[in-house]
């Protein structure tokens, strides 16, 4: 393990010396990555999955993909952008390999009681998000929580921009009629 | 909540999402059931065992390479010995009345003609 800053100095540095860091073979480096991005990363799992212990397992999984590849990132300062694309394509394999991504009519053709939610889950967003398919829930995730364009969650998801665009729009109008407390 | 990630400026983001639905996003956060201190435990417990499962695997692979060779060397010993033997009794005249036909002649031309072309293009 190559060591190229103190811990101390990890702490106060600058992302892109830190990657580059962890990119020579620094764990220490690394582990500040984890520190500082852990945050938005488990949030975005938790947000695609209802169970949060399977967030953190997703998390965890993204990170130590991401450290056994770190070498492999063409621009250190591309960081942020490649771990989550790298969270995207841990959560697609983990959805695909459990059943194949529901088109978007399928939306319409949820049972009934998805769309009249108890009163709490009114008030729970993260409730009302494991009722949309995975890959609904998704594109929503990114467009609101990640504030991603519908171009950059096309390149990512691969997804076509027209299902985006689509998956967004019925999307966004079933989770306000799902948490129609505030619709 | 994203800081970090925002690669673009809210405006390219305006795609006609809903502000409500942003602002629940904005203000909405699930808390985990671990702490981030304990995450970045489990995470760096995970590399330790991926480094030392590598290692483990390298020594294997490094110890299946001597195995294999020191079973080997006999063999390849005894191969090589045939092989000079073979080259020690076979009739004297062969090797040379190869190296002075016109074949062997016209390829060693081929050969210099080749190097003087090199040497003359440095």
């Amino acid at each position: 393990m190559k060591r190229a800053l103190s811990q101390k100095a990890l702490a106060g540095a600058d992302e892109v010396s830190v990657v580059i860091c962890a990119m020579a073979g620094d764990d220490d480096a690394y582990g500040e990555l984890v520190k500082r991005r852990q945050g938005s990363i488990r949030q975005l799992f938790r947000r695609l999955c209802r169970d949060p212990a399977h967030a953190d397992d997703l998390a965890q999984q993204t990170f130590l993909q991401a450290w056994r590849t770190v070498d492999t990132l063409k621009s250190p300062a591309a960081f942020g952008g490649w771990l989550r694309r790298l969270a995207i394509n841990t959560w697609l394999q983990r959805v695909r390999a459990e059943k194949p991504l529901v088109s978007t009519t399928d939306l319409d053709e949820l049972p009934d009681e998805a769309a009249q939610p108890t009163l709490s889950e009114q008030l729970d967003l993260d409730s009302a998000l494991a009722n949309l398919p995975p890959d609904v829930r998704l594109c929503i995730t990114l467009a609101y929580a990640e504030r991603m364009s519908h171009r950059e969650i096309c390149e990512a998801t691969d997804l076509p921009l027209g299902t985006v665009k689509s998956h967004i729009t019925r999307g966004a109008a079933r989770l306000r009629k799902l948490l129609g407390a505030y619709a | 909540m994203n800081g970090n990630f925002r690669t673009h400026s809210d405006d390219d983001h305006d795609e006609g999402l809903d502000p409500d639905l942003t602002l629940l996003f904005d203000t909405g956060s699930t808390p985990g059931p671990v702490t981030g201190e304990a995450f970045l435990n489990s995470v760096v417990l995970e590399m330790q065992r991926a480094r030392r499962l590598r290692l483990i695997r390298q020594v294997a692979s490094v110890t299946l390479i001597m195995v294999i060779g020191a079973l080997a060397a006999p063999y390849a010993a005894r191969g090589t010995l045939l092989a000079a033997e073979w080259l020690m009794e076979r009739p004297s005249g062969t090797g040379t009345a190869t190296f002075v036909s016109f074949a062997a002649y016209a390829c060693a031309s081929l050969i210099a003609w080749g190097i003087a072309r090199r040497a003359r293009s440095d």
